[in-house]
């Protein structure tokens, strides 16, 4: 008798079957081959064939089909308008923003924040609550603060983007200096290269509605409730760099987004605010920095290889 | 006597005057909302959303440790079956040649392909038939290069693609299986009882 047989139920066959169908749709070379399924048409059984086949095959292999960030990175806005996505349940994040000097004054400003997710931005509805802590430089921390809200969803491989917020739905200290707004906003990514790793290799892109903050400087100081537009576009350079430029409804923003370590959810931004005439009294320096992690995830990533397989079937 | 709305604005200049010139700076000109916004996880947004989701789907290791235990468990097999000497865990040893073939073909390298087409020709002597061959073509693919993609298994990462090769390989041998015959299932060649035991030992069973 052979050795080293096992009997293994039948549905660890399906299993197995399932895991590499699924995976084929996403890797390369290797998915390939599992998407070619070898043909199975089953002589004519008897119990002594079930008894023999079920005896030479082999078990389940120690895998799982689990869900992970691609942490790929794609440019989203991050100098001054809110970006078309966003967190989902297990997601959280703290961050902090800073500008070397605000509107008419030389002097500086800052904020910072930490939010959640709660839901599935890709199978539903991803909703992000942030807590603002505003004029944190020479305020007491919270002493002015709001909390925001973001709804989105992601389509089409996540390349299509969809999000609806209300930016200090509640507040608190103080109203913040620029007030309470509701957007609505829609993104694309568009994949430029084969390879990850390749320079400009994503582009992504946004444009949105929005009344409080992203109406014109004017139309705010004189109180006027309009509907101002506001959009970006994003270019990975590379994996730990990419330039953002954004119309925030005001005003130009434009700066470079740094991911140091790519992939373990750090990100910094460093940019020039007010690049135009349209507001303000001439450019302002701008950077911020934040952590991201993803609770969904265990603590590996995906290598370098793994991305390449992946990015070249999303 | 000054006016009640002279001494007034004489408090209200006062008052302005103590306040520190940084904080009446941080109203009226939208300094809340003029910089990066931390209203929404705009300082984190590149991780938030990555061009293929916060949510892919992956095929990996049930953990670290897993993937170690596989890598060091091609690197042991490729050495055992590169020199021939590799006996499965119930005791059996494949023929050398047979180890050979199957060192030639999981190992990737240039001998790979010529393996590869003499395995499905071992596979299929009883059974030319096109199904049959099909399935030993798959078998020899999914199996070509196993060995030294789990070599370069890596802990750190989810070692997608080495993932999904094993499960390949075992659903691909799982299916030949299924479409053999008693004939072939009572006495098999020794590259089927070799690959079935090189597998058990990949999938640590």
């Amino acid at each position: 008798m052979r050795r080293g047989l096992t009997h293994t139920p039948p549905t660890s066959i399906l299993r197995a079957a399932l895991l590499v169908a699924c995976v084929g749709l996403a890797l390369g070379d290797v998915a390939r081959v599992g998407a070619q399924q070898p043909t199975t048409t089953p002589a004519a059984t008897s119990p002594h064939l079930d008894s023999l086949r079920r005896a030479w095959r082999v078990p389940p292999p120690p895998v799982q089909l689990i869900t992970t960030a691609a942490f790929l990175g794609a440019p989203g806005s991050s100098l001054g308008n809110p970006s078309a996505t966003g967190t989902g349940t297990g997601d959280y994040f703290v961050g902090a923003g800073f500008q070397g000097r605000t509107r008419y004054t030389h002097d500086a400003d800052g904020g910072f924040g930490f939010g959640f997710g709660l839901g599935d931005p890709e199978q539903g509805v991803g909703l992000e609550t942030v807590v603002t802590s505003f004029s944190s430089v020479r305020h007491p921390p919270f002493s002015i603060g709001g909390i925001s809200a973001k709804l989105h969803r992601r389509f089409d491989n996540n390349q299509v983007l969809v999000a609806a917020g209300y930016e200090n739905l509640a507040s608190w200290g103080a109203l913040s200096d620029g007030g309470r707004s509701i957007y609505a906003e829609v993104g694309r990514i568009f994949l430029l290269r084969e390879s990850a790793e390749s320079p400009f290799s994503i582009l992504s892109a946004s444009v949105g509605l929005g009344d409080g903050r992203f109406r014109s400087e004017q139309d705010v100081k004189d109180k006027r409730e309009t509907i101002g537009v506001f959009g970006g576009l994003g270019l990975r350079i590379t994996p730990q760099v990419a330039l953002s430029s954004e119309w925030t409804g005001q005003n130009l923003n434009a700066g470079f987004m740094l991911t140091p370590l790519p992939g373990r959810g750090i990100v910094a931004t460093v940019g020039m605010a007010d690049l135009t005439h349209h507001s303000g009294d001439g450019a302002r320096f701008i950077m911020s920095l934040g952590f991201g992690l993803s609770t969904r995830q265990d603590r590996r990533i995906l290598s370098e290889e793994d991305r390449n397989a992946i990015f070249k079937q999303p | 006597m000054p006016s009640s709305s002279s001494r007034n604005a004489r408090l209200a200049l006062a008052l302005i005057a103590l306040v520190p010139a940084a904080a009446r700076a941080q109203k009226g000109n939208e300094s809340d909302v003029s910089g990066v916004p931390v209203t929404t996880s705009n300082v984190v947004s590149s991780v938030f959303s990555p061009t293929l989701g916060g949510a892919i789907r992956v095929l990996t290791f049930i953990t670290p440790q897993v993937a170690r235990d596989y890598q060091q468990t091609t690197a042991r097999l490729s050495a055992q079956l590169g020199s021939q000497v590799y006996t499965g865990a119930g005791g059996y040893r494949p023929p050398a040649a047979t180890q050979n073939l199957l060192y030639e073909l999981m190992s990737g390298g240039s001998a790979s392909n010529a393996a590869g087409a003499r395995l499905v020709q071992a596979l299929t002597a009883g059974n030319a038939s096109p199904d049959a061959v099909a399935n030993a073509q798959q078998l020899a693919l999914s199996l070509r290069g196993i060995l030294s993609r789990g070599a370069s298994v890596d802990p750190r990462y989810f070692n997608t693609l080495a993932a999904t090769q094993l499960a390949n390989a075992s659903a691909s041998f799982n299916a030949f299986i299924d479409a053999s015959g008693e004939g072939l299932l009572s006495s098999p060649p020794p590259e089927v009882q070799a690959i079935h035991a090189v597998l058990a030992t990949l999938t640590g069973r």
